[in-house]
């Protein structure tokens, strides 16, 4: 399965699977729910309005329009479960050494990244409004050394310092491996 | 009376049912909507399948998404069958 894709080394192991929070995928699932939904409360609310003929012409098709109100149901029910598989499969797995950043850009366009814990040269989050403050959701962007290199970044990403403090534990003890030690200072600037 | 000689000379054309046309395309039109959805569906459980790491959400979401699809195409059949 998804291991084998990843391409682990041996002993290699996932601690760690980062997603959006789930806050973020309700509120864009809210919008196709009330789409969903949106017939049937127009009907309860606007057929106290509507003139009697009509009425007695939705009575008389019924059928059709109940058959009509259930693959509308249908298609947004499968429209909610594309939304979803786009936010499950959107995930970082961070392992012993890497940070793998699987980004799910739609059903059929898929991105893998890498990014090894000893070129990490600086960790950013950033918590911005009301809600993310209380519900504790943020970006984390990752800076490599490379002048090329775009860095990685997950958007509303849940207890986004706690995966700092982590990538900087694996950060620094890879990086003892390599250089000796070395520790990257919380308030480190270039 | 001429009418009387003739096949379906005494056939009463107002008790004829029209609606026997809508009822095909309704018909034609739930079976073209089941290959869309089927179609969608082997799509989403092949992405499950191939990527999801977790077996246990996989299966919980499979099991999730099949039988409210089931309960809502079997709504629209009995709906479809009152046409």
């Amino acid at each position: 399965m998804l291991v084998s894709k990843l391409n682990l080394d041996t002993g290699e192991k996932i601690i760690f699977e980062v997603r959006r929070h789930w806050f973020v995928f309700w509120t864009q699932a809210t919008g196709l729910i009330l789409a969903a939904l949106g017939p049937m409360i127009i009907w309860t609310i606007g057929s106290d309005f509507l003139p009697e003929k009509i009425l007695k012409a939705a009575e008389s098709q019924a059928a059709a329009i109940f058959f009509f109100h259930f693959l509308w149901l249908l298609l947004f029910w499968v429209l909610f479960f594309i939304r979803w598989t786009n936010y499950y499969l959107d995930v970082w797995y961070v392992t012993e050494k890497r940070i793998i950043d699987v980004e799910q850009k739609s059903l059929f366009h898929r991105e893998v990244s890498n990014l090894r814990f000893d070129k990490i040269q600086d960790i950013s989050v950033e918590v911005n409004g009301v809600i993310a403050t209380f519900l504790d959701f943020g970006d984390i962007r990752v800076q490599t050394a490379a002048e090329d290199s775009r860095g990685f970044q997950i958007k509303s990403v849940a207890h986004p310092e706690e995966l700092r403090r982590m990538i900087f534990t694996h950060h620094n003890r890879e990086g003892d491996k390599v250089t000796g030690p070395h520790k990257i200072l919380w308030d480190q600037k270039k | 009376m001429k009418g009387d000689l003739l096949p379906f000379g005494s056939l009463d054309v107002s008790k004829i049912n029209v609606s026997g046309g809508l009822s095909i395309g309704l018909w034609a039109f739930f079976a073209l909507a089941m290959v869309f959805f089927v179609g969608a569906s082997l799509v989403l459980i092949f992405h499950w399948r191939t990527y999801g790491i977790s077996s246990r959400q996989v299966v919980t979401a499979e099991i999730t998404y099949i039988s409210v699809s089931v309960v809502l195409i079997t709504l629209a059949l009995i709906s479809l069958s009152f046409i």
